[in-house]
């Protein structure tokens, strides 16, 4: 065990750390895009890609959002917040595994290279939601004070994929299967979240359960506050719509323990 | 704790268990649940207890495998004990070795930033020593250079220069000394003293007893885990030296090695006529120098071997190598080979010395079969008034 005497110099420390977050996370950033010709904009033109692809199949092919109001808007939202929680729960499995020489040979709390990880996709994602509210004028959506609602419904998903992150980057030290399973996992997400298709195609029943969660719950919610109440949010099918929320705190909090107990001998595993 | 103590440690135990199969896959880990895992149990400390006072310079020396290396990371928080305990007095610096955090895709400017950070300095601190430190490391000109493309020597130039601002009492050091040139080094000497003078209270793991010697309090020799010897340089060195030489199990010698070990000198003895002592040499009186080499392949190996010999400050005294000279380059047959350098004129003034020695493939100096740092050290003893490196055979001569 060890013992640090002063108060004082653990709030400096805390202190300290932030800057060591905001370190990471930048050169993280810059170093993701460092070589490549068109550096940031490959984050923007990647779901930009896939965002094409799907409306094309989606409204000229299978019509599918049809009956649903500004689904360019809708479906890009749905498919940048997804990049956003794919691309940051799999950057932040990775962070402590890749941190392997760093973590042997120095102390600082390993839970900054999580939040660095997490950190530096939601600057990619700030970015990125720039670009979709251009895209929503130019869609025609009336936008209003209101798409500011989507900011505690972004922190709430930022909270969410911080949960996950401690339970998926302390896993992964122990067992790199979770990578692989991971991939599968997210591939069934896509489906099973209202991403390309609209919430009331789907049997209420099976819509109920899809709304609990907290990833389908937040993408909803932001929709909303973007293209209005058309978008069906959780408070359409629970009167109690805080299930979701009490489900991220439960798993940030239980992840955070789970963290920093199995921190402790990340230096001798990895 | 008393105020004027830094660092306690108090009944530490550390073991690891080393699984003679990892489980790295969810597969295995389920298949191995019900099986009993076969562990091999390594004693990294075992009841270690010692304390630091404030200002003081401690050595941590012990050969391979001796905890030495564990300790300082138990001392940074980067292990935890199994059981015992540390207490730390003061705000302690992370840095364990130079150039931690360092990336090689990012400039030399970034990268200052980077480790600076990780070593608990803010940006704007960072930005006020900037030029200090780019100035120390003799970079100016490369800085915005991607750090891949800088020589070994210089990105340790650099890691160096922003590991010494990091402005805490106690700082914990793992073998830093043996990298870099003699001018570096140089460098390094100036630093450790200044650190010295400022009373900070310096923790230093190493092999090289040169630095032990120069810088250290206080030593203390770790084997198998526990505390073997604890006292002044002199004394603990002696019985490092003899801990390494009586090694009858044959291992290598325990220094700052590498090479590819086909072959490897596992013995290094100084041998004078009428003179039984280990390593002290008599002023002006021959000496060899014995290397004993272990052929470990199963073919003869045509070898050269070069041997440097310095003062305690890296000050080169004499250096020669076998295929500088006729007779020099040998065969290492299967059985092993002894090789004698030997010192017909000894002017060696008297203090501490130590040895380098590379053993290289036939004439290519850099296929090393093994080659090490301060590999072992001796002393001449004796009596001159003349100072610096070598009795030049001076006399006084007086005209009017």
């Amino acid at each position: 065990m060890l013992e640090y005497p002063s108060m004082l110099n653990k709030t400096k420390e805390k202190y300290r750390y932030i800057h060591l977050i905001r370190e990471i996370a930048v050169t993280d950033f810059k170093l993701k895009y460092q070589g490549s010709v068109l550096g940031y904009l490959w984050s923007l033109v990647k779901p930009l890609a896939l965002f094409t692809v799907l409306y094309v199949v989606f409204t000229v092919i299978f019509k599918l959002g049809a009956g649903i109001p500004h689904y360019p808007v809708y479906l890009l939202l749905g498919v940048m917040i997804f990049g956003f929680w794919g691309e940051a729960t799999s950057g932040a499995m990775n962070s402590i595994a890749s941190k392997g020489d760093l973590i042997r040979k120095i102390y600082f709390p390993r839970i900054v290279l999580v939040i660095s990880a997490t950190i530096t996709s939601l600057i990619t994602f700030s970015l990125n939601m720039l670009v979709v509210i251009f895209f929503a004028y130019l869609n025609g959506v009336h936008l209003g004070w209101s798409i500011f609602l989507a900011i505690p419904f972004i922190i709430e998903l930022y909270i969410f994929i911080l949960g996950v992150s401690f339970y998926l980057s302390s896993l992964f030290v122990k067992f790199r299967d979770i990578g692989h399973i991971w991939e599968v996992v997210n591939q069934a997400l896509f489906y099973a979240t209202p991403l390309l298709y609209s919430l009331a195609a789907v049997p209420k029943v099976y819509a109920r359960l899809m709304i609990l969660s907290p990833l389908a719950q937040t993408i909803q919610n932001i929709r909303a506050a973007f293209i209005g109440s058309s978008v069906l949010t959780i408070s359409d099918y629970w009167r109690f719509p805080l299930l979701p929320e009490i489900l991220v705190l439960v798993i940030f909090v239980s992840g955070y323990f789970i963290f920093q107990n199995m921190a402790a001998k990340f230096a001798e595993e990895i | 704790m008393e105020d004027d103590i830094a660092i306690s440690v108090i009944d530490l135990h550390k073991s690891f268990k080393v699984p003679h199969d990892k489980d790295t896959s969810l597969k295995a880990a389920v298949i191995n649940l019900f099986k009993k895992k076969k562990y091999t149990e390594m004693l990294a400390a075992d009841g270690i207890n010692f304390s630091v006072k404030r200002g003081e310079f401690l050595g941590i020396i012990g050969r391979n495998g001796s905890g030495k290396s564990t300790m300082l990371k138990m001392l940074a928080g980067i292990y935890q004990p199994d059981s015992g305990k540390i207490k730390i007095n003061g705000k302690l610096s992370p840095f364990l070795e130079v150039g931690v955090g360092f990336n090689p895709e990012l400039s030399g400017r970034d990268n200052v930033y980077l480790s600076g950070t990780i070593l608990g300095l803010t940006k704007k601190e960072i930005d006020g020593k900037f030029d200090e430190i780019v100035e120390f490391a003799e970079m100016a000109e490369f800085i915005d250079q991607k750090v891949k493309n800088y020589s070994s020597g210089m990105q340790v130039r650099l890691a160096f220069s922003v590991a010494i601002q990091a402005h805490s009492d106690i700082l914990l050091i793992d073998e830093v000394l043996a990298v870099g040139d003699s001018n570096f080094q140089a460098k390094c000497n100036r630093v450790f003293h200044r650190l010295k003078k400022e009373g900070r209270t310096i923790v230093f793991v190493t092999h090289s007893m040169p630095a032990v010697s120069e810088y250290c309090d206080r030593v203390i020799l770790l084997k198998n885990g526990k505390i073997f010897k604890e006292g002044l340089p002199k004394s603990v060195i002696t019985e490092y030296e003899k801990l390494n030489f009586d090694n009858d199990d044959g291992s290598s010698l325990d220094t700052a090695s590498w090479g590819s070990m086909a072959a490897s000198v596992r013995k290094i003895k100084y041998v004078q006529k009428g003179n039984r002592s280990r390593n002290s040499i008599s002023y002006e009186k021959p000496f060899s120098i014995e290397f004993e080499i272990e052929n470990k392949s199963t073919k003869e190996i045509p070898a050269n071997l070069a041997v440097e010999i310095f003062k305690m400050d890296g000050t080169k005294c004499f250096g020669a190598v076998t295929n500088g000279d006729k007779k020099g380059q040998f065969v290492i047959s299967i059985k092993g080979k002894n090789i004698q350098l030997i010192i017909g004129n000894n002017t060696l003034i008297p203090g501490e010395y130590y040895i380098d020695f590379r053993l290289f493939e036939e004439s290519r100096l850099e296929d090393i079969i093994h080659a090490s740092a301060y590999a072992s050290s001796f002393s001449i003893s004796g009596e001159t008034s003349a100072s610096g490196i070598t009795n030049l055979g001076y006399t006084w001569g007086k005209n009017t």
